[in-house]
This record gives C-alpha cells, sequence and structure tokens, in this order.
C-alpha cells in the first residue's frame, strides 16, 4: 500500500436528536493511499457520506465531530481553525455531491460562480477569470463553453451540472477529491461518461479519488480500493480486485452474492433485515443479527478489525473461508 | 417516540411558546371573570371622577365620562375574545368547507371557487374589511362577519392543499373502495386530517382578528361608544391626549397588545411543533 | 422570448382578477342589506321622492344594467361623487395620492432597510442574542395596533419630550410649502431648493413613517430571517462551502439573492397592510392623504368616497404585486418556465 494521503482515526460523528445521540460514525478507522481511487460502498444509513462531511468538516448542527482525528497530509483537519479549514476545502480537498444541478446557485450564471472560486484560490479576476473558465469548461467535455459560462443551472442538464461541479473543483487544483453518489442521479449512459471523466483526471491529474457509492458497478469501473461500511464502522477494506475475488466479511460477501450478473452491474441487493437502529445498537457486532454465520459470541463481543493479510483488513470473528464460500445463495 | 412526548419536549425546548400559553389562560380568564375582578361597572358614569389619572381608586384611571378604565379593560377581553373567535370561528368553517368542496370535487366548482377566493384576496385585507363593515353597518355581529369574510380565503386555500393530497393518499382510496360514500370519506376521514393546520393558522388570525376588530372600531366601524371594546376606549382617549390624559389610550391599547402577543406565540409555537425544520 | 410570455401570461391574469375585484366592490353596496339610498338620504323620507332619487341613480334598474353602467362610469373615470365633499371622488382621491405615496414610501424604506440586515443577521447566527432580538421585536412589530403606536409615540415625543412636530399635517405650520410639482413634499422642497420645507417635511415625515415602517418590518425580517436559513441550509451553499470559499462570500454572494427573492413579494404583501395602515394612522397625524380620507368617509357614511377608495387601493395594491412578478422574472431566471 502507498504511502496514505489521507488517514481517519477513530471518528466519532453523532446527531442529537430528541431521543438521544445518533452515532452515525462510531470510531471509523480508514487510510486513504495516495494518488488512488477509493470507494466506498454501504447501505443508506451505513454512514457513508456522513464521513465525507466530517472530513470536509462540513457537518451543521445537530450533527457534530465528537471525536477522533483525520489527518490530511499529516496535519490533523480537525485540530484546525474554521478560517484555515477554509484553505484546506476546495484547494486540498474538493467534493461532488449527489444531486448535481441543486449544488449550483439557481440564480447565478455559471460563470459568476467560476469567477467566485477563481477569484478566491487562484486569484484570477476579470478576462482572465473568464478564460481560465472556459478552459476548465473544456477539460471536463463540455465543448460549447461560450454558451455554458453564460448558462443558469436550470438550463443545463444533470449531466453538465456535474460536469461543471468538477471543473470547478479542478479550478482549486486539490490533491483529493470526493464524489458522493455523484453519478447516482444521472442517466445511466451519461453516468459512464463521468465515471470515464474522473477515471482521466485522477490519471492525467495525479487526483487521489474518494467514491461514495451504493453502486458496487461504480467501483469495479473506477475503484483500485474497497471499503465497505456498515453501522458506521469499517467492515472490511482491500484492494478491490481482492474484494471482488474474494471476500471475507459476510456483510461484503451477501452483498457480492446477491448481485444479479458480472462485476459491473447493478445497486447493492436487498439483504434480509434491516440497517440496526443508531441509537439503540444491539451489542457485539452490529451485523450478527443479520449475519448467516454468527455464532454466539457475536451477539456478546465487538469484533476489531484484523489484518487477515497485509492489505486485507476485516471486522469479523468469522470471515469468509478463501474459495470455500461459493454463491450459493444465488 | 410518542406524540404526546414529542409534544412536552417541544414544548420543553420552547419556553416561550409556554409564556404565550399562560397569557393566553390568563385572557380567557379575565374574559370569564370579568364581573368577578372588575372593581366598577364598565358601563357605570359619574362625572365627579371624570378623567382622574391611575391610583389606589381606579388602579388604570377614569376616562371623560368618569368610566373605570380597569373595569372597562377586563370586559374589554369579554368583548374582544367573542369577535376574535367569531369571525376566525366564521372563516374557519365558510372556508373550510368551501375548500373542502373544492378540494374534494375538484372541476369547474373547484376552479370557480378557488377564483373567487382570489378576487377575496386581491383586496389589502383590512380594506377589504373596512368595505364590508362599512356596507353591514356598525354592529358586533357585523364586525364579525366582515373580519370573518375577509380572512375566509386562507382556509379554503389551506384545506383544499391539504385535501389534494390527502385524497390520493392511501387511507382514503382505502376507505371509498370499501364501499364508503364519498361524503362520508370527506366528512370523517379527511377533514379530520387536515385540522392541524388550519388550527394553527386559526390562533395566529385570532391576535389578526383583534388588530383588525380594534382598528374597524376606532374608525367607527365596529362597535359603538360606550362599549367596552378597546379599539372604542383607544379612539376615546384620542381627544384626551393633548391635554395629558395618556391613561385613557394607553391601557386599552396595552391590553390589545398583550392579546395578540399571546395568539402570536402560541400559534408561533404549534407551528414550530408541527414543523420543526421552520426554526 | 421566454421573458415576453411570462409578462404577457402575467398581463392577462390581472384582468379577471380587477374584474372580480369591481364586482364585489359593487355587490358590497348593492346587494348587501340595507339600500344605499337609506344610507344616503335616511328614512324620513316620501315614498314618491325615495323613488325618484332611486331613479336618478338607476337604482330602479335591474342589478346587471346597474352594474354595467358602473363599470361604464369607471371607464370614464367616474367613480361618483361623494356625498362630504361634493367633488368627483376620483379627483379627491388623485389629489390625496402623493401624500400618502410619500408616506408608505418613506415607511416601506425605513422597513426594508431595518428588516433586511435584521432578518439575515438573525439567520447567520441562529439562536443568538440578535435572532433572539428579532423575534421579540417580530413579535411586537407584529402584535401592535398601529393607531395605538402612533399615539403613544405622539404622546412621548411631541407632548412631553417635545423633539417631534405637532402630528398637524405634512410640513410644520410656520414653513412656507413649496409649489406642488410632483406632490411629494420633499421631491417638491427639494426641486424649489427650499431646504427649511424640505427639513420640516422629513421631519414631519418621521413619526408616521417610523410608526408605519415597524409594522412592516416584523414580516420582511421573518421572510428575510427563513429565507436565509433555507438558503444556508441548500446544497449549493454546502457546495460553495466545500469549495473554499469563506463564510462571508457564501452568505453575501451566493445565499442573499435567493434569500431577499421572497422578501421581494412580501414587500407587495406589506404594501396590502400599509394601506390599510394609512387608514388608521393618517387621522392620527392628520395627514392629508388617501386614509384620512378613507376615514373621514367611513365616519360619515359617504359610500361614493369609500367604494371609491377601496378601488384605488385595491387597484395599486394588483399592479404592485405585477410589478412584483415582473421584476421577480427578472431576479429569478426560473419563474419565466413556470
Amino acid at each position: 500500500m502507498t504511502e496514505p494521503i489521507l488517514q481517519i482515526e477513530d471518528l466519532h460523528t453523532g446527531f442529537d436528536t430528541p431521543s438521544g445521540t445518533v452515532r452515525v460514525l462510531r470510531g471509523l478507522t480508514l487510510a486513504i493511499p495516495h494518488g488512488q481511487a477509493v470507494g466506498i460502498v454501504g447501505e443508506s444509513g451505513s454512514g457513508k457520506t456522513v464521513t465525507a462531511l466530517s472530513i470536509m468538516r462540513l457537518i451543521r448542527p445537530p450533527g457534530r465531530i465528537a471525536g477522533g482525528r483525520v489527518l490530511f497530509q499529516g496535519r490533523d483537519l480537525l485540530a484546525l481553525s474554521e478560517q484555515e479549514m477554509e484553505g484546506v476545502r476546495g484547494r486540498q480537498i474538493a467534493m461532488i455531491f449527489q444531486q448535481p444541478r441543486e449544488s449550483l446557485n439557481p440564480v447565478l450564471s455559471v460563470g459568476t460562480q467560476m469567477a467566485l472560486v477563481l477569484e478566491r484560490h487562484v486569484g484570477l479576476m476579470g478576462g482572465a477569470a473568464a478564460a481560465r473558465s472556459r478552459e476548465l469548461l473544456r477539460q471536463v467535455e463540455l465543448s460549447d463553453s461560450d454558451r455554458i459560462v453564460r448558462a443558469y443551472p436550470h438550463e443545463l442538464s444533470g449531466g453538465m451540472c456535474q460536469r461543471v461541479m468538477i471543473a470547478l473543483c479542478l479550478a482549486c487544483n486539490p490533491a483529493l477529491l470526493i464524489a458522493d453518489e455523484a453519478t447516482t442521479a444521472l442517466d445511466v449512459t451519461v453516468q459512464l461518461q463521468i465515471l470515464r471523466l474522473l477515471r482521466r483526471l485522477q490519471q492525467e491529474f495525479g487526483l487521489t479519488l474518494i467514491i461514495i457509492t451504493h453502486n458496487l458497478g461504480v467501483v469495479a469501473e473506477l475503484c483500485q480500493w474497497v471499503a465497505v461500511m456498515y453501522a458506521g464502522e469499517l467492515a472490511e477494506f482491500a484492494p478491490a480486485a481482492q474484494i471482488f475475488r474474494a471476500p471475507r466479511h459476510p456483510y461484503t460477501a451477501r452483498l457480492l452474492a446477491c448481485r444479479p450478473t458480472g462485476a459491473t452491474a447493478g445497486d447493492l441487493p436487498v439483504i434480509p433485515g434491516a440497517v440496526p437502529d443508531l441509537v439503540t445498537l444491539p451489542p457485539g457486532c452490529p451485523f450478527h443479527p443479520r449475519c448467516h454465520r454468527a455464532q454466539a459470541m457475536c451477539s456478546d463481543e465487538h469484533p476489531l478489525l484484523a489484518a487477515l493479510e497485509p492489505d486485507h483488513h476485516v471486522r469479523c470473528f468469522f470471515p469468509e473461508e478463501v474459495q470455500a464460500w461459493t454463491p450459493s445463495l444465488r | 417516540m410518542g406524540r404526546l412526548a414529542g409534544l412536552s419536549y417541544g414544548l420543553r425546548r420552547n419556553p416561550i411558546t409556554i409564556i404565550g400559553l399562560a397569557m393566553l389562560g390568563a385572557l380567557v380568564a379575565v374574559a370569564l371573570l370579568a364581573p368577578v375582578l372588575a372593581p366598577y361597572d364598565p358601563y357605570a358614569t359619574n362625572p365627579a371622577v371624570s378623567l382622574r389619572p391611575p391610583g389606589p381608586g381606579h388602579l388604570f384611571g377614569t376616562d371623560t365620562f368618569g368610566h373605570d378604565i380597569f373595569s372597562r379593560v377586563l370586559y374589554g377581553a369579554r368583548i374582544d375574545l367573542i369577535v376574535a373567535a367569531g369571525a376566525v370561528g366564521v372563516a374557519m368553517v365558510l372556508g373550510g368547507l368551501l375548500g373542502a368542496v373544492a378540494g374534494y370535487t375538484g372541476g369547474w366548482l373547484d376552479d370557480g371557487i378557488m377564483r373567487v377566493m382570489d378576487m377575496l384576496q386581491a383586496f389589502p385585507n383590512f380594506i377589504l374589511a373596512l368595505g364590508i363593515a362599512a356596507a353591514l353597518g356598525p354592529s358586533l355581529t357585523n364586525l364579525i362577519i366582515a373580519i370573518g369574510l375577509t380572512n375566509l380565503p386562507i382556509y379554503a386555500r389551506l384545506v383544499r392543499s391539504r385535501l389534494l393530497t390527502l385524497r390520493v393518499s392511501g387511507f382514503a382510496l382505502a376507505a371509498v373502495s370499501v364501499g364508503n360514500p364519498p361524503w362520508r370519506v370527506l366528512l370523517i376521514h379527511l377533514l379530520p386530517n387536515s385540522l392541524a393546520p388550519v388550527f394553527i393558522q386559526a390562533t395566529l388570525q385570532s391576535g389578526w382578528a383583534i388588530l383588525q376588530a380594534a382598528g374597524l372600531s376606532f374608525i367607527g366601524l365596529g362597535v359603538r361608544v360606550p362599549t367596552p371594546e378597546w379599539g372604542v376606549m383607544i379612539s376615546m382617549g384620542v381627544q384626551q391626549l393633548t391635554s395629558g390624559h395618556w391613561w385613557v389610550s394607553f391601557f386599552p391599547g396595552l391590553a390589545i397588545m398583550l392579546a395578540v402577543i399571546s395568539f402570536n406565540l402560541v400559534g408561533d409555537g404549534l407551528q414550530d411543533l408541527l414543523d420543526p425544520r421552520r426554526r | 422570448m421566454l421573458f415576453g410570455r411570462y409578462l404577457l401570461r402575467r398581463l392577462l391574469l390581472v384582468g379577471p382578477t380587477l374584474l372580480g375585484v369591481l364586482f364585489i366592490t359593487f355587490a358590497l353596496t348593492r346587494i348587501i342589506p340595507g339600500n344605499p339610498i337609506d344610507r344616503m338620504v335616511g328614512f324620513f323620507i316620501s315614498d314618491e321622492r325615495r323613488a325618484e332619487i332611486m331613479r336618478e341613480h338607476g337604482l330602479d334598474q335591474p342589478y346587471y344594467i346597474q352594474f354595467i353602467r358602473y363599470l361604464g362610469g369607471l371607464v370614464r373615470g367616474d367613480l361618483g361623487t361623494s356625498f362630504l365633499t361634493s367633488r368627483p371622488v376620483v379627483d379627491d382621491l388623485r389629489q390625496r395620492f402623493p401624500a400618502t405615496l410619500e408616506l408608505t414610501a418613506c415607511a416601506m424604506t425605513i422597513a426594508v432597510l431595518a428588516a433586511v440586515p435584521l432578518g439575515v443577521a438573525s439567520a447567520v447566527w441562529k439562536d443568538s442574542w440578535v435572532d433572539h432580538l428579532g423575534r421579540v421585536l417580530s413579535v411586537i412589530g407584529v402584535s401592535v395596533p398601529v393607531f395605538w403606536f402612533g399615539l403613544v409615540l405622539v404622546y412621548l415625543f411631541f407632548f412631553k419630550l417635545g423633539i417631534a412636530p405637532p402630528p398637524i399635517g405634512r410640513l410644520e405650520p410656520s414653513v412656507v410649502a413649496p409649489p406642488v410639482v410632483t406632490g411629494l413634499i420633499t421631491v417638491d422642497a427639494l426641486m424649489a431648493r427650499n431646504l427649511p420645507a424640505l427639513w420640516s417635511g422629513l421631519r414631519v415625515l418621521t413619526l408616521p413613517a417610523f410608526v408605519l415602517g415597524f409594522a412592516a418590518m416584523a414580516p420582511l425580517a421573518r421572510m428575510a430571517r427563513s429565507g436565509m436559513v433555507e438558503a444556508l441550509d441548500s446544497p449549493y451553499v454546502r457546495a460553495a462551502r466545500a469549495l473554499g470559499l469563506p463564510a462571508r462570500t457564501v452568505v453575501v454572494r451566493h445565499a442573499l439573492k435567493n434569500a431577499l427573492l421572497p422578501v421581494v413579494t412580501m414587500i407587495a404583501v406589506v404594501f396590502g397592510y400599509q394601506l390599510g395602515g394609512v387608514v388608521l394612522i393618517e387621522s392620527i397625524f392628520s395627514w392629508p392623504g388617501l386614509g384620512q380620507y378613507a376615514f373621514n368617509a367611513a365616519a360619515n357614511a359617504d359610500f361614493p368616497a369609500i367604494q371609491g377608495f377601496i378601488l384605488y387601493a385595491t387597484t395599486i395594491y394588483i399592479l404592485l404585486f405585477l410589478v412584483v412578478d415582473v421584476l421577480y422574472g427578472v431576479l429569478d431566471r426560473r419563474v419565466r418556465y413556470q
């Protein structure tokens, strides 16, 4: 594993509600290798998006980061002042979101929104900013850049809006780009184009990518590493090829086993049972009520993340055996 | 989390609503107990004590005719609450029914009703009330009708939009499919489900109604002198102000403000409870 | 042209609304119990004389004929004759309009200038002391009876402290009025370079404009606050923050415009409140505007005048909404597609 660009250590993030604190992240630990694309997968409610927002420190009340460290190039982001953090966002770590059109300001033209970012991070103004904007738009394969600079978000398609968002991120030349379900709301063909664009940019600019998705096809298309999250924890972390070939956590195995077709298709399948209530978590392994391999101790003790191989981490007392488990459940 | 638990949590988090509830309770109590609490007959004139400043004998002083202003402010709570309740009741019942019919039947009836509501709302609120009150002539009943009619479109709209969403909801379809006649579904299943926002609106609107009633009475289009209505009492003190007898107008106005504040606090609080995102 | 079509559609909507307003105004004096003639001449009159007056005013005709005649009169600019002034109502209204315009415009300016910063600050520093102050002011603002508030301030600042000029008209008695050009005293004074009149005009305006403005401030501030809260909660603000734009830039350049759009609509609504408010306020300050006219008309059962005032005020209100809609279309291009 290459040197990590980002290390998340024992991250706790919760949301205060009338009925108690919902602990969405419960000691998440994860290292993102430099220059690679890491997919974070899991069911909704597993804490993927909150992870991204915690890294960016964009958690808003009633949510709050309760503890842990987020080391970016050795610096703990959680210890920075808000002002210092504003220098990290965009310039070092950028993020694109699930709703591309809603992520752009409806009453400002694309050009104006790009100018604001360029002025802030690159110090470009006026004509220079306009020229750079058009250049950036061409980099994200929007050829009609003159028209798009003048356009408003509602005049563009979802895919075009997401390209504009990516261009905005590129404007700051960040080292790490987080894409939170960035293609989920788009048509399948557009999805593929955006994924290819992200891959091209990763190679061209040496970007590190965090791809948050519930779509295993996206992971297969783009990612070198996969992190599987369950109930606010890391369940399994390994190179993508290894996960797809030989998943070790029963949850991952179930996810992969129920996939309808080959390696590139489909959203996460339905696994019987539901994601546990994060206010009143069961003791022991959070997955045990739904697990086909669960034993008595799984309901009492909480398993730790263990390295089964140097690059393969699993949080399970009874991991799947390599090749012993065939997808017979299909 | 139970409904009650949510309610009590919401209230605890929002002490201002509790203050509003307490003020409203006090207001209602004053209105009910006015004959017991008031030291004087609100209509009793006594030239010997004309325009006395506030003091031990007359807590809020007296007006030109020697009326005890404190007693009249207490009795005023009755009249203004009756007007508010009456006007909001008229608006709620008529508006609610119109909105229910419009929302439930749809089609030309819906279009027709809503066009008329549009027209009523095209008038500045108070000016429409002024027009109706002027046409009907000054009296307590007419005041209630004028304010009620003016505020009716709000309820029609509210109930209609609630019904439009509820009509296609699962339980309405289920009720019809097991053979309930439509009017029954409307009355028993749909209306009660539209009531929460209507009552919140009614609370806020009661404050408005008091302000409008006082305003119309101040102009002379509401109830008339010497009825102990707060707006009338203010108008009775306008001339006295120039000679320094501030108390004649001051206390009734203060009463209006406190009454309206209590309705607004409670209405706002309820609205926050129903839709916590608003905060 | 999208914008042209949007404009046209809005204009076409005004027609039916206006017709409905005319119908209701007409109905108010004809259909509702109590014959206007009775109110006009009293009950103690011979039947023959009564019938004669009815004929004179066309009140013996069927209602629809009466309505058409009424519309015909309106087209010719005839709103009837005031019982009180014995002048055409239209002339009275036209003469009094500038005074009310000057008062409401000042009040609205005060309200907007106070409400927008207050609302925005309340949203940005939610649950801080600014927010609490805003809330208190808002609740008082929507709860205080304007006419009483006016009286209290007059008593305080004129009678007690002697700071404010007397509440009698648009200029202090000792000041010579500038020649009438626009009818707005401050503007006319400026044009005539009559500085004493300008100063006096502003002094006299202050108190009534503040009273009206204070009442108008509450709904505007609430709207600005909720618009800002919503904007700050929006995905585009989150995205802008994620791009490292500083909080100030996000608030001023990204959120503010979105937040203020609903305020623009609210200004029209609030103007409607003010048209009601002037009826109560102008009489207190002896302000010779539409409100005082309506007040006197109401007090003396001067029906043509009341009716004329209602029509006049409502038409202004409807036109203002039209202007606001157009403005909205300019500021937010999305609405043109709806």
